[in-house]
């Protein structure tokens, strides 16, 4: 019996053809599946890129059901480890837009492993500055308030 | 970053250990504000507490958060101690004096009763990042045990310390029982009535338990043969000491009697028969400072491990347990007294040395409690924003 393939469409217009049961590791496809059966899903806010890894990652972690119970491609420990060495090899940009999707597209293992990732990049840095120019974010503080969170956040002894 | 969602932002930072928490408070406006709701500080404790126990470690006056992770211990996988991160960093290498007499741990605030002229407490939520001071109403006096605990009323916690004075002391006496409150900033005497409270003496340190305290103690009065040793707690919304609870078993002068935690759950018991190479560890299966029962958890022969007197385990100040994986963890010293080591016990003659590293000072033996984080204010003037 061949397997009941879906489309999905990323904002440059690109087709991507994936197994049902790959694709209903969203939620959202989930039921978008049920409601218009039939349909190619255009997914307007997604790129290629990030529609392409995304898929790559539901690929890996789809438990086909073969009649004879659940039964998970790769074992847990396997998959652990995959999973690390995906989000090792995205850069941060594309680490966030991935985040993204898995919240859009209501991943909750993909969303899990790439804000693990992100924490992970916060704890590896040494100070608040290491953590702005990483991640690219304003310092909108005065002098004043991070003084009074210095105060604040002191180490007492 | 700054594009996400806030609650995913609040996904991603409560996945960070609490150690990282200042520098992301420091980051932006946005991740300070967030870092202090309600609904971010519950969620993060809850990822944080989940993962492994933890426990807070003083030792040549640097205190330190030691994460302890005892799963793999029934699969021949050693338990890990790390380091994750130190906590005090403001700390002056040339100073050999010590700098803390004793380390409480109540519901994620650490009492530390300081080494100075006036005996000052330190209260601290390293969580929070928030501390405070406070002075004894009085000192150059001998004080016998500290406890901090909170009083329960209409589900909100009023955090009290309670200071228990030395009795033989001279005419400026003004009561053995101090009691600070934190709600009005004030220290206050407690009228609590002798005999029964006035003739026992608090044996090592207290440990605390759902807002509550338990010490050791044993009777003030008769020679050493007849001091009979019990457990008292002291009961906080009550303000008083129970009855005298007793021990799983009765014990003789030379037994060494000590409390070790297990994540403000229960209470264990470390019982070394004087004279022998067994140990004994009871947990508590039902605890109030007016009723206990008991029941075995452990019992090991030290004698492979141990020659003679079990010295580590009657200098040491404080252990924990983890009462699931039935493993006890005892913080001392090595024989030669120059490390700092960790004796971890478990089921079936399970005995592992762990090293901490090198005793700086000959004064001080490290002090040690279980900790669980928590967003407790200690001032009003925390506030919310």
């Amino acid at each position: 019996m061949s397997k009941k393939m879906i489309v999905l469409k990323s904002s440059e217009g690109v087709s991507f053809v994936v197994e049902e049961a790959v694709a209903r590791q969203s939620k959202i496809i989930s039921f978008l599946v049920e409601e218009f059966p039939d349909r190619e899903l255009p997914l307007t806010n997604m790129t290629s890129e990030i529609l392409r890894k995304t898929i790559e990652y539901c690929k890996k972690h789809v438990v086909e059901d073969d009649g004879g119970g659940d039964s998970s491609s790769s074992s847990s420990g396997d998959l652990k480890e995959w999973d690390v060495k995906f989000v090792a090899e995205i850069d941060q940009p594309r680490l966030m837009d991935l985040l993204m999707a898995a919240n859009y597209l209501d991943i909750p293992s993909l969303l899990d492993v790439t804000c693990q990732k992100v924490a992970d990049t916060i704890a590896a840095c040494n100070d608040e500055k290491e953590i702005r120019a990483t991640f690219n974010i304003e310092n909108d503080f005065t002098e004043e308030e991070v003084e009074a969170i210095r105060m604040e956040n002191q180490y007492p002894i | 970053m700054s594009d996400l969602p806030r609650d995913l932002v609040e996904e991603i930072l409560s996945k960070l250990p609490f150690t990282c928490m200042r520098a992301v408070r420091l980051t932006c406006k946005n991740w300070n504000t967030l870092s202090k709701t309600p609904s971010f500080m519950e969620k993060h404790i809850g990822e944080e507490t989940s993962r492994e126990c933890r426990v807070i470690m003083m030792m040549d006056n640097e205190v330190s958060l030691i994460g302890v992770n005892f799963s793999g211990i029934h699969n021949k996988v050693n338990p890990s101690i790390e380091h994750t991160g130190k906590l005090i960093m403001r700390y002056n290498n040339s100073t050999n004096s010590k700098l803390v007499d004793e380390l409480f741990h109540c519901d994620g605030l650490l009492l530390f009763v300081m080494n100075d002229r006036k005996q000052r407490l330190l209260v601290w939520n390293p969580y929070c990042g928030q501390h405070k001071w406070i002075q004894p109403i009085s000192y150059n006096r001998k004080w016998e045990a500290y406890a901090m605990g909170y009083e329960k009323k209409d589900k909100s916690r009023s955090h009290k310390i309670l200071r228990i004075m030395d009795e033989n002391i001279g005419p400026n006496n003004i009561g053995p029982y101090e009691m600070y409150d934190f709600k009005s900033d004030s220290w206050k005497v407690l009228a609590i009535k002798t005999p029964l409270e006035g003739d026992i003496i608090f044996r090592g340190n207290a440990l605390s338990l759902k807002g509550d305290a338990y010490w050791v103690a044993s009777e003030k009065q008769g020679g050493p043969m007849e001091k009979k040793k019990f457990l008292i707690g002291f009961d906080f919304t009550k303000e008083r000491l129970g009855p005298r609870l007793s021990l799983p078993h009765g014990t003789y002068y030379r037994d060494v009697v000590i409390l070790a935690s297990g994540r403000e759950r229960e209470i264990a018991l470390l019982f070394h028969k004087g004279g022998t190479s067994e140990m004994e560890i009871w947990v508590t299966t039902k605890i109030t400072p007016n009723t206990i029962s008991w029941s075995k958890s452990l019992a090991v022969d030290m004698r492979p491990f141990i020659t003679g007197y079990s010295w580590f385990f009657n200098y040491s100040r404080r252990n924990f347990i983890d009462e699931e994986k039935k493993v006890v963890v005892v913080i001392s010293k090595d024989e030669n007294r120059t490390r700092n080591v960790a004796y971890i016990i478990g089921e079936d003659g399970y005995f592992r040395k762990v090293d901490l590293g090198e005793v700086r000072s000959n004064y001080y033996w490290p002090l040690v409690c279980s900790y669980v984080p928590s967003s407790a204010h200690i001032s009003s003037s925390f506030l919310l924003t």
